[in-house]
């Protein structure tokens, strides 16, 4: 629809569309929705919204922690909702949205079990422990399940749990990682192999196929690179080993990037993010180097080049948009 | 690619800043001349746009605008005393409304409508008139993406502040869902005594919602007194109703059925972002204990599925045939 209204907004604006045509126009061209997409965002809607609110009371009835309220009847409030989910899931027929929705909250429901079993028994495990455990255990419905936005929870739940654990181990692969930037590396590493795999997934599965999805695990590997090369700058690393190591895996990153949703995939948001980061990091680059010396020129020069920067990158996408349309 | 245009346009403008900062400080010092440097630099900024003929002569006229308007602020909150009174939040909207209007830039529409909308909602909480001002920021909303397509010369502008709006209703409304419970960054310096009260701004939320509803049931050709129309509307009563136990839920609805009802993809998402921000955000809020917010998710989870039965059963498989 994104594309029609696009194209219907520049029709109007030249003038092609005759006021009195124009409801007509965006009902023909599909901008307003017809009554078939009508009932399917609504019943979408309730049911996600009504899925999301019964997992969520679930949630925030087992949090309150009653104490009048006996342990067993907890446990078996939470048991009996996950297992009506994965009923439901398997009742419902796996393909129906419907059935989705209850594997989702199933999953949801399966972290406050382990997160109540951690309160009732107080069993000392760390944060990082549960979310792991967690992710560990939804992994058989996580691949039965045929449901990207499962995929993205497994994911965010294993991010969370390398992040609890550095928190908890900060010098954690103290060997094989820099103490200080540990976190940042396991995270990086993690979602560049999590994009690699799922682009590679999307072409043989379509349930994979989800740009949004995609996009967002590139984000987390993006940003974490980005911090890194930032970080390197900052500190002034870039003339010690791990610092140059940063910067050229930054240029590694990017180089691939670019190659790949150039050429291979055509994918402008990636290439998009890919500008951003190198506006960053060069202006942090220069910016570190000169406001020592004579701050009211490099203040100057820093705008001209982040202008510059801007302008450039949105060219070079603007040409590749009309290239790939064409 | 406009979020790269306005990020890069926003870092240029801090360095421009810097630099008029260390170049001129006797004139940031003193209010009339920061207020006279900014305004040159906006007027600088609005002729560069009139005749932009590239990108970057474009981003150039984003930094110039948006370092000027901060030294626009600084002389307004230095003329004023004290600085932050309602009426230099006046002034900030009101040269924001007119940047909105004139200045030939989107990214810089949208700017400015999130701009003013912010120091507006600022203005009336500091004059004692909280929270409400949000609910009518979001009529105004509404109207603009129902009605977009009925100015075709004004379409551009529209489209930005209808953006703009969505922007800043999100953390508007959701400052408002954290000062209900005794914190925010909004309730911190001016903690304002009034009769108004939060509920009361949800409850024009929905009748903003009811709004909207209704309008898209005149779009669709339903008169307002048949079965279907009244049955959508008692629903959509229903439902909003029921979310005013769950701050922010009815503006995220709102927001949400706009970006579906004109084929507004990035309004969706929107719309999406801040249904999860609201209620990640219910989790804090103080008011309430966690055994109330879960009996008020309990509800509207029910409410919400039932509905979805009803609909199926009784409204789509009759009512629709003839729509579109």
């Amino acid at each position: 629809m994104g594309s029609n209204q696009r194209f219907i907004i520049k029709l109007v604006e030249q003038g092609y569309i005759l006021p009195q045509k124009l409801e007509q126009a965006l009902t023909v061209s599909g901008v307003y929705p017809d009554s078939h997409a009508w009932h399917k965002f609504i019943d979408h809607l309730f049911l996600w919204l009504g899925g999301l609110a019964l997992a969520f009371a679930v949630l925030f009835f087992v949090a309150y922690n009653w104490s009048e309220l006996g342990r067993l009847f907890r446990f078996a409030l939470v048991e009996v909702l996950v297992i009506a989910a994965i009923v439901g899931y398997w009742k419902l027929g796996t393909e129906r949205m419907a059935a989705k929705v209850a594997l989702l909250g199933g999953t949801i429901g399966l972290g406050v079990l382990l997160a109540l079993y951690g309160q009732t028994y107080q069993t000392g495990a760390d944060p990082w422990q549960l979310f792991f455990n967690w992710s560990l255990l939804i992994l058989p419905w996580v691949l039965v399940g045929r449901f990207a936005p499962l995929w993205l929870l497994w994911l965010a739940l294993v991010n969370l749990s390398v992040m609890l654990y550095f928190t908890a181990f900060p010098g954690a692969f103290g060997l094989l990682l820099p103490r200080d930037t540990g976190m940042y590396w396991t995270l990086f590493l993690l979602n560049t192999l999590a994009l690699v795999l799922w682009e590679w997934a999307a072409t043989r599965w379509s349930f994979m196929d989800r740009r949004w999805a995609i996009r967002l695990v590139a984000l987390a590997s993006g940003y974490t690179i980005t911090w890194l090369a930032l970080i390197s700058i900052v500190e002034g690393a870039l003339t010690d080993r791990s610092g140059l190591v940063a910067g050229m895996i930054w240029l590694l990153w990017l180089a691939s990037l670019g190659g790949v949703y150039r050429y291979r995939i055509r994918d402008l948001f990636m290439l998009t993010g890919g500008s951003l980061s190198v506006i960053v990091v060069v202006t942090t680059f220069l910016a570190r180097h000169m406001l020592e010396g004579d701050p009211v020129g490099a203040f100057l020069f820093l705008a001209v080049v982040v202008m510059a920067g801007g302008s450039g990158s949105l060219i070079w996408l603007k040409r590749l948009h009309r290239e790939w349309q064409s | 690619m406009r979020v790269l245009t306005g990020f890069s346009g926003w870092l240029a403008a801090l360095f421009l800043l810097g630099f008029v900062g260390s170049a001129f400080v006797w004139a940031v010092e003193n209010a009339i001349l920061s207020l006279a440097v900014g305004a040159v630099m906006i007027l600088g900024a609005y002729t560069i746009l009139r005749h932009a003929a590239n990108e970057f002569v474009e981003h150039l006229a984003l930094a110039l605008s948006l370092a000027g308007q901060v030294l626009v602020f600084w002389g307004l909150f230095r003329i004023n005393t004290p600085g932050w009174s309602a009426s230099t939040w006046l002034w900030i909207a009101l040269l924001e409304l007119a940047l909105t209007w004139w200045m030939p830039s989107f990214v810089h529409r949208v700017f400015s409508t999130f701009l003013a909308a912010g120091a507006l909602s600022t203005a009336f909480m500091q004059m004692h008139v909280p929270y409400v001002i949000d609910s009518v920021l979001l009529l105004a909303m509404a109207w603009i993406w129902l009605h977009l397509f009925r100015y075709p010369r004004q379409l551009a502008r529209l489209r930005a502040v209808g953006y703009g709006l969505a922007l800043a209703l999100i953390p508007l409304k959701g400052s408002v869902l954290f000062q209900a419970g005794g914190t925010g960054w909004r309730a911190q310096p001016f903690q304002v005594e009034s009769w108004l009260q939060p509920w009361m701004a949800e409850l024009l939320t929905v009748a903003v919602m009811i709004y909207v509803v209704w309008q898209l049931l005149q779009r669709y050709q339903y008169d307002s007194g048949d079965r279907f129309s009244l049955l959508v509307l008692a629903a959509t009563l229903l439902i909003a109703l029921f979310s005013l136990e769950a701050p922010g839920l009815a503006t995220a609805l709102v927001i949400l059925l706009l970006g579906f009802a004109v084929g507004n993809r990035v309004l969706l998402g929107l719309g999406i972002a801040a249904l999860l921000f609201f209620i990640s955000s219910y989790y804090y809020l103080l008011d309430i204990t966690l055994l109330a917010k879960a009996g008020h998710l309990l509800l509207i989870g029910l409410a919400l599925l039932m509905l979805r039965w009803l609909a199926a059963r009784y409204l789509f498989n009759k009512g629709t045939t003839d729509v579109a």
